[in-house]
């Protein structure tokens, strides 16, 4: 966000200014994101593919599996694209962060890590027992019951995993700002 | 139980886990977690034929909610009056400024407080009192509202009325008025003198302020004839209690005649009395009662209970100190309500001839761990609030150590007690 940004959005309130963020990384990660995807996904169709072209090539003096051209080629293109996968991942995760936030303060989120975890598990749970108890009731309506069961799964699914990302990331917060008052600590000390 | 192999327990012990990380978490109010677990719990159990719709409504148990209300309606009439401030007061002109025996006083006067009053509304009463008094004589507020805190925690564990978990306790056990205080009283008793001297170690140094006089000091009765209907009120209703076995009146009835009573005789308007009650509690009892019972169903608090009877050898000693160790420990980050209501079912489960010593142990477990944790007791939270008001810094680490230290011993007393009272051998 450039400094003007910045300022124009002084006087915004707080979700305007989430949804503002959120647009902004939105327009330079999406991109980002798709480019890798497709790079990785490319990676992996040659990784399937070229190895099948050098097979039976042995490299002398090398042990089994690494002296085998196609086994060498395929680790080779497979580390590649998984490269470009994660940092699809990456952008992908740092594009939805700013939404996952306002949602995470939305239930509650600004409260102490312990608790916010504790409330983090107590939704992950309400999820599952939720999407539990509306089953039987999608399976009860027989044909248009179906689409709402996966209807049901799929939503589930996207909770569970903004809950789990929500997680993950108030736990690692909390352990980095331990480990960086370690540091500073240990810095003091020497 | 015939159903209880035939469904999946993993889902009816994650709706329990639920409603207590619910409340723990503070997503929502006791009552509302508690609603929600209920709602899940009869929804899953009806569908998997566990109970009845008719059933449903058979585990919560009136006689209990009753006793709850009548209880309630009668303490916030009495509240009302002044009478407990009027004896926080005395208390002040007794210990004539000294801070030592100002501290002592204001305890025990806390503890005998929180005998009638519920927790909150002693705390509320008691630390304005020690804080304005404390303010007046220049001395360190801080013992005196941590030690009326703990101190209220403790009030009330030796009577069946004193707190929620006891009528829910001592309802289920079957005992009457006296029998509860002639089990658990004197252990009270004697740990109000325990934890002052404790407190009064901890906090030496901080009240060793130099006596003021309080000669001209004057005690304002300012409701003079409310203040002793108040009291007229409480005699009743003790010597109702005292009397309900040989009088054959049961325990909610008594409670519900004395909230009659004390509506009536009192000017103070009834809508304004019932929307003091703390339904919160209510309803959070009611429904956890459908959750408790609703996981009886599954098995799973038979299990649980053949695990205490596995884990103490058939011995009664160790099944008694267990019970003490695993609520006192639980009611440090769980509602002593929710701890009560959930170990009441394999307690009556448990195969032994004689279960006071166990029942006598979850009382004191559930009442003594309650104040260990600042952050998680509503009594300590509420002194601190209260220490904060007052714009002093409240250092919650020193805080949950006297809280911990304090619940640690009395909990090692209740053990030793509970050991020689009912002559546990090993």
């Amino acid at each position: 966000m450039s400094a003007e940004n910045r300022r124009a959005g002084g006087g915004e309130a707080p979700e305007e200014r989430v949804l503002a963020d959120w647009r902004g990384e939105l327009r330079i990660r999406l991109p980002r994101a798709a480019l890798y995807l497709l790079v990785a996904v490319a990676f992996y169709i040659l990784s399937a593919i070229v190895p099948g072209l050098v097979a039976g090539v042995k490299l002398p003096g090398v042990l089994e599996p690494f002296g085998r051209l196609d086994w060498l080629l395929w680790a080779f293109l497979l580390l590649i694209a998984l490269a470009f996968g994660g940092n699809a991942v990456y952008n992908l995760v740092r594009a939805l962060d700013p939404l996952l936030e306002a949602m995470a303060r939305r239930m509650g989120g600004n409260v102490r890590p312990a608790k916010r975890v504790a409330r983090d598990v107590a939704y992950m749970l309400l999820v599952v027992l939720v999407a539990e108890a509306l089953t039987p009731i999608a399976e009860s309506l027989g044909g248009p019951g179906q689409p709402l069961k996966v209807v049901i799964g799929v939503t589930t699914l996207i909770l569970l995993l903004i809950l789990v990302y929500d997680v993950g990331k108030v736990t690692y917060r909390y352990i980095e700002s331990k480990v960086e008052l370690l540091i500073k600590r240990l810095e003091k000390v020497v | 139980m015939s159903n209880a192999m035939a469904v999946e327990p993993v889902k009816y012990l994650l709706v329990y886990v639920l409603t207590l990380l619910l409340a723990v978490s503070e997503v929502f109010p006791l009552s509302v977690s508690a609603m929600l677990g209920a709602l899940l719990m009869a929804w899953f159990g009806l569908n998997d034929g566990l109970f009845t719709y008719e059933e449903i409504f058979s585990f919560i148990d009136l006689r209990l909610i009753a006793l709850l209300i009548g209880v309630m309606i009668t303490v916030e009439t009495v509240g009302r009056s002044g009478l407990f401030r009027v004896l926080g007061l005395y208390a002040v002109k007794l210990a004539g400024g000294s801070p030592a025996w100002l501290f002592v006083a204001l305890s025990v006067i806390s503890a005998a407080t929180s005998l009638f009053l519920s927790d909150a509304a002693a705390v509320l009463i008691l630390s304005a009192t020690a804080l304005a008094i404390s303010r007046e004589l220049g001395y360190d507020p801080t013992p005196f509202v941590v030690a009326s805190a703990l101190m209220i925690n403790l009030g009330g564990t030796g009577t069946l009325i004193g707190s929620v978990s006891n009528m829910i306790i001592g309802l289920n056990a079957g005992f009457d008025f006296v029998e509860f205080a002639a089990y658990l009283l004197p252990c009270e008793l004697m740990l109000w003198w325990v934890t002052i001297a404790l407190l009064y170690l901890y906090y030496r140094e901080r009240l060793r302020a130099s006596p003021r006089l309080l000669g001209e000091y004057r005690v304002r009765v300012e409701n003079k004839g409310e203040v002793a209907k108040a009291a007229l009120i409480l005699t009743v209703m003790i010597a109702l209690y005292v009397s309900s076995e040989r009088l054959g009146i049961p325990a909610e009835a008594v409670a519900l005649f004395t909230a009659v009573l004390a509506l009536t005789s009192t000017r103070y308007d009834p809508v304004e009395i019932f929307e003091r009650i703390d339904w919160d509690t209510v309803f959070f009892v009611a429904s956890f009662l459908v959750l408790v019972h609703g996981l009886e169903r599954t098995g799973i608090l038979q299990a649980l209970s053949q695990l205490i009877y596995e884990a103490s050898r058939g011995s009664l000693a160790y099944a008694t100190l267990l019970t003490l160790l695993v609520s006192g420990v639980t009611s440090m980050f769980l509602a002593n309500v929710a701890v009560a209501l959930t170990f009441v079912p394999p307690l009556k489960a448990l195969n032994l001839p004689d279960k006071r010593p166990l029942w006598s142990a979850l009382v004191l477990g559930t009442n003594l761990g309650g104040a260990s944790i600042p952050v998680t007791s509503v009594v300590f939270a509420m002194a601190v609030g209260a220490l904060r008001h007052e714009g002093l810094r409240v250092d919650m680490g020193e805080l949950s150590k006297v809280g911990l230290l304090t619940s640690l011993a009395q909990l090692a007393f209740s053990a030793l007690y509970l050991l020689a009272y009912f002559k546990l051998p090993f």
